[in-house]
């Protein structure tokens, strides 16, 4: 690596343009979306019941206020419909166009659920809203991934990153709920820790692959580095690996085996931490994408940012 | 146009010809001149780079935009439409030339209350909306060349038609081996840089 290159690696920050709204977004789309995911699995594997209705609501109940981080996030909030009028090219309007969807799918399923509708309408808008609930937790890892001068999110990795997370945060808002209502099941609440248990696994696995595969250039160097050992790393190491990742794992699994004792400081313990893990998951994506440098001659100009970022 | 980086001496002529030109709001600069060093003294070597929206031939700020509120012009100028922006930076992120600013709206140079100066050109800007480089259509229609390089003291940059094979522009380009920022992006920009 040139001297040039290494410099413009040591100088380079995370990009300004968007802050906490768009990573609170993803991180409560993304829960609630994983929520609605296992309610509507629950549906067709263990039919109606107060965990499996808990998880349907959640969905919407989480997405719908999600959305609104992403409107108040707009410089002119009160033209957000326009955000859907190029759905063609543009992965915000393809967006709007699938939470339009999902949101209407899950109102829809959770109020069929609610009040004990037909069986076949239930599996039918479960599947439906499934699939939509899969797209919500996806698109968001395209939509980065359509911004090419930004490496550390033009990998296929993300979607998957952000599908795994979504799904394993949303179960743990489920069990949070679950296990504070009445009148669920100790048996559904296990089953849903030992599929979290998989999720977290795996989540570890594509974390690593995230950043070990990131692009070899110097942007993605950048942001590799700024995650974890620069301004990022405390985020990454003590929010995402060892809150988001180590403590649900080892409660999950202490709970699962009998190890401990049911009760509900446990679940609070292991969701809380886990679901905090997922926000820092979204902002050290966020926070940490750099901007590829200008290559003028084989000099390299490092992009500032705006003087007064946007973040308020 | 065409930037000849062996003339350009780093004055930021540009940048500030560029601010009285359209009265950008503070932190805005739809030309700026960036900067870069190398090496450890005494093999040192030191170069500007100015930069401005290279109205590209395939812009990664236009299908990006979900509103529509970016366009390409017939004659290749992009151009954004204040009406349909809805500010959500989707643009800005894609540009890999960092050309698009996020208008936030508070900002007067000297304290809360703007200049008559600064009053005289707010038509030009709005707030919540994403604004740019337009190449300077005003005084281009009108025959004249942009701010930034009429001012120019050194002449580095020089505007035309690269359509014309003939043209000032199109042959500076051809002789010294003019080339594009960043082509990996796929962008086609308009802008050509003279090597240093």
């Amino acid at each position: 690596m040139s001297d040039a290159a290494r410099a413009t690696e040591r100088a380079a920050n995370g990009q300004d343009t968007w802050g906490w709204k768009v990573a609170v977004y993803l991180f409560v789309s993304g829960m609630g979306a994983g929520a609605y995911a296992t309610g509507a699995a629950a549906e067709w594997l263990d039919g109606a019941g107060a965990v499996t209705a808990i998880a349907l609501a959640l969905g919407p109940l989480l997405v719908g206020p999600a959305a609104l981080f992403l409107i108040v996030d707009l410089g002119r909030p009160a033209g957000f419909l326009r955000a859907g009028r190029r759905p063609s090219t543009s992965w915000i309007a393809r967006g709007v166009v699938i939470l339009s969807a999902f949101l209407a799918a899950s109102v829809l399923h959770a109020a069929c659920a609610l009040l004990d509708g037909p069986a076949a309408a239930r599996l039918a808008l479960a599947a439906i809203g499934g699939a939509l609930a899969i797209l919500t937790t996806i698109y968001t890892g395209l939509l980065l991934g359509a911004i090419r001068p930004i490496p550390f999110w033009t990998t296929p990795i993300l979607p998957l990153l952000f599908a795994v997370s979504s799904l394993s945060t949303g179960i743990m808002a489920v069990d949070l709920v679950a296990t504070l209502a009445p009148r669920t099941s100790p048996s559904t609440l296990s089953a849903l820790r030992s599929a979290d248990l998989v999720l977290l696994a795996s989540e570890a696995v594509v974390v690593a692959l995230y950043l070990a595969l990131a692009h070899a250039t110097v942007a993605a160097r950048a942001s590799t580095a700024l995650v974890t050992r620069g301004a990022l790393a405390r985020r990454f190491w003590g929010g995402v690996v060892a809150a988001g990742l180590a403590v649900p794992f080892v409660v999950q699994l202490a709970e699962v085996s009998g190890a401990l004792p049911a009760a509900a400081a446990w679940t609070a313990l292991s969701s809380g931490a886990g679901l905090a893990g997922g926000f820092f998951l979204r902002q050290i994506v966020i926070a940490g994408g750099v901007k590829s440098p200008l290559n003028a001659a084989g000099m390299l100009f490092t992009l500032p940012g705006h003087p007064r970022a946007w973040q308020a | 146009m065409a930037i000849d980086l062996r003339r350009c001496v780093g004055c930021y002529g540009c940048q500030v010809a560029c601010k009285a030109e359209h009265v950008t709001r503070p932190g805005i600069m739809w030309a700026r001149v960036l900067k870069s060093e190398t090496g450890t003294f005494p093999n040192v070597r030191r170069l500007s780079l100015p930069v401005l929206c290279m109205q590209c031939r395939e812009p990664a700020c236009l299908p990006v935009c979900p509103t529509g509120a970016t366009v390409q012009r017939p004659d290749g100028i992009v151009t954004i439409d204040r009406a349909l922006c809805i500010g959500c930076r989707y643009c800005m992120q894609a540009c890999p030339y960092g050309a698009r600013y996020f208008s936030d709206g508070d900002g007067a140079y000297f304290g809360a209350t703007p200049t008559p100066y600064e009053r005289a050109g707010a038509g030009e800007h709005a707030d919540g909306v994403v604004e740019k480089c337009d190449f300077c259509i005003e005084r281009v229609e009108r025959g004249l060349e942009p701010a930034c390089v009429a001012n120019c003291m050194t002449r580095a940059r020089v505007f035309g038609d690269l359509t014309d094979p003939e043209s000032e522009v199109s042959r500076l380009v051809r002789a010294k081996g003019g080339f594009q920022l960043n082509p990996e992006f796929g962008t086609d920009p308009c802008v050509y840089y003279l090597p240093p």
